[in-house]
């Protein structure tokens, strides 16, 4: 085997431009894979990230039904007991309890729907990026008519900081709620859609506007690790009455989920495409290359290598250069990798659209084992399949034949 | 005086018609030949009279058109392409008029290759080749690739590598013709040493009087066909 690989290496470096040439499109195509993949996976996680860490959280409990028909009567029964199942739940980091409901808010200028979040200030911070998503003020303290808005409903009903806004709600009994608020805080997130919409108050200010007196519409729970949330929700489901409904971010977000899917079905396809280009590349250099070797491969078969040996040594050649190109393509693309996993890459231009997908500025890269398996294992296996054909061609000749081959 | 000794390829009638643009071409019109063990066999002849073909013909290389080569009592081509490798592997040792060396090897890989293909272990084999060249007078050259050495020294090399598997017959298809005399005459001793000492047998092809010359047995060919054997000192 070590004579054959010998042999495989050095013929390859037999016409060392060709082979260089091929090389260099596996190493190209193996660090575009990985780069591509990598950032494809940053953006996607991100987006999950930011939407997981807005707002949903690992896992939600809230009455059944709530979350495709939110009513503000749908308030979770016996919210004492279910914190208390919460915290009996392994692998539980943090939770907190949000009073939810639709409105409007007034400015003196003008008027937007939103959504209202009433939460616990020290817990939510723990569960959401809010609190450290303050561009100006400062984050809620639960003192009564305090609000925090983005700065970009801020700047659509023309608001300062300190300033006053009114919220309309409908209560309990479907009369309409208002109250008085001062923005103590400006957020800002990474989803353009999410900041137009949410605001928060205490979640006592929020119980008094809509009239629910301890009520709670919904749990949302960080879990010490996203592979236990499967657990964690079972754990609670059997926990807790039927009467309430316990959700994943899967759940909640499915279109995101399946959208991760996409992703990586999109890599998968860019990994054909990649491989087909690279698979040509090394059938016609192994044509050559054999074609131009018929005479020695004549003589080879002449003194007693099997055609099938033959078979597996020209293969070996194609793995060779398989590997070898990988191997380069891998540590270029780790090279470039490293410092932008750190630094991101800034695609500022494109920030807005990003913003609209729940996205940032900055990309960081993701590299996951599954992008260095697959593209090691990927390449060269292209590799080799394209030499089947090239090698099964010098199979068929005869000894003679090839010997006499010019 | 041969029927005593063992018999290693015995060809009858053999024939071998090859197609030019469609135009048949006799190169071997009906020859019945037998190889014995501790042959120094030539097959002599012009240009175009079929040593060669013949020569491939016995060497489990080329199948004949028509009649039929036995070896070592089994008939050679009823054998499967997998079974004819191993043949020549084991039993058939090549010396080719151009060399034929594997380009990307050593001296002394080239010598080992046959012996790799054969499943001898690396330590057995790099000493057995080591100690082929040695013998052959071209130790010193192990480690040259054949563009650093001679065509002399290539050759001696082409013939290490055919004695490397210990085969029953070596077939050397115009082992001097492009040597000098000197070089030629150096080869032909050492072959006609292995011959000697080693019991190998050996069937050239040649036109060259220096091989004709060492000869024991001789077969002139001409046109395709046998027209004179005779057995020398």
């Amino acid at each position: 085997m070590r004579m054959l690989i010998k042999i495989a290496w050095r013929n390859l470096w037999r016409n060392k431009r060709r082979s260089a040439i091929v090389l260099l499109s596996i190493v190209v195509g193996m660090a575009t894979i990985v780069l591509f993949d990598t950032l494809s996976m940053g953006m996607v996680n991100q987006m999950l990230r930011n939407r997981v860490g807005n707002h949903i959280g690992h896992i939600q409990i809230h009455r059944a039904g709530y979350h495709d028909n939110p009513q503000v009567a749908a308030v979770i029964p016996q919210p004492r007991s279910v914190e208390q199942a919460i915290q009996q739940t392994p692998h539980v980091r943090y939770y907190a309890p949000r009073v939810l409901a639709f409105g409007l808010a007034s400015s003196a200028m003008s008027s937007a729907g939103i959504q209202l979040v009433g939460i616990d200030p020290q817990k939510e911070q723990h569960i959401t990026l809010i609190a450290s998503s303050i561009k100006k003020g400062r984050y809620l303290q639960n003192n009564p008519h305090e609000i925090l808005i983005s700065t970009r409903l801020a700047k659509k009903l023309n608001v300062q900081l300190g300033e006053k806004i009114v919220l309309l709600a409908n209560t309990v009994t479907g009369a309409v709620g208002s109250d008085v608020f001062r923005v103590v805080g400006l957020y800002e997130t990474f989803d353009s859609n999410f900041d137009r919409t949410y605001i928060y108050i205490p979640i006592a200010e929020a119980r008094k506007l809509l009239e629910i007196p301890d009520g709670v519409h919904e749990f949302v729970i960080i879990a010490d690790a996203i592979d236990w949330i499967p657990a964690i929700k079972e754990h609670l489901r059997g926990a807790l009455s039927a009467s309430l409904e316990v959700l994943s971010y899967q759940d909640i977000i499915p279109l995101l989920v399946a959208q991760l899917q996409l992703y990586q079905e999109m890599i998968a396809i860019y990994y054909v495409v990649v491989g087909l280009a690279i698979a040509f590349g090394i059938v016609n250099t192994l044509l050559m290359a054999i074609f131009e070797r018929v005479h020695e491969i004549g003589v080879l078969m002449a003194i007693g290598m099997r055609p099938l040996k033959l078979f597996w040594m020209l293969l070996l050649e194609a793995a060779v250069l398989g590997y070898l190109g990988t191997a380069l393509g891998l540590i270029i693309a780790l090279l470039l990798y490293w410092p932008l996993s750190h630094t991101g890459i800034n695609l500022a231009m494109f920030s807005e659209s990003l913003r609209s997908f729940g996205v940032g500025a900055i990309i960081y890269p993701v590299l996951t084992p599954a992008a260095v398996v697959n593209s090691v294992v990927t390449l060269p296996l292209v590799s080799i399949v394209a030499a089947v054909y090239p090698a099964w061609r010098a199979t068929r000749f005869q000894p003679m034949e090839a010997i006499r081959y010019v | 005086m041969s029927e005593t000794r063992q018999v290693i390829i015995q060809a009858t009638n053999v024939k071998k018609t090859y197609h030019d643009n469609g135009v048949p071409v006799h190169a071997v019109r009906g020859i019945s030949l037998t190889i014995y063990q501790g042959d120094f066999l030539v097959i002599a002849g012009p240009s175009g009279s079929g040593k060669t073909t013949l020569l491939n013909m016995l060497g489990a290389l080329d199948p004949p058109t028509e009649g039929e080569v036995i070896f070592e009592g089994e008939p050679l081509y009823a054998k499967t392409r997998k079974q004819l490798a191993d043949l020549r592997l084991e039993k058939i040792g090549f010396v080719f008029q151009a060399y034929n060396l594997i380009p990307v090897l050593s001296a002394l890989e080239n010598v080992e290759f046959p012996m790799m293909l054969k499943g001898i272990p690396e330590k057995e084999r790099r000493q057995r080749a080591q100690a082929i060249l040695t013998d052959l007078g071209i130790g010193d050259l192990a480690h040259k690739r054949p563009n650093e050495m001679s065509g002399g020294q290539q050759q001696r090399v082409a013939v290490a590598r055919a004695i490397g598997n210990n085969p029953t017959v070596v077939l050397a298809d115009e082992p001097t013709a492009n040597l000098d005399s000197v070089t030629g005459n150096a080869l032909l001793d050492l072959m006609e040493r292995m011959n000697r000492e080693k019991h190998i047998t050996f069937v050239f092809s040649s036109h060259d009087p220096k091989v004709i010359q060492r000869a024991r047995r001789l077969v002139r060919l001409r046109d395709g066909v046998i027209v004179e054997e005779e057995v020398q000192k």
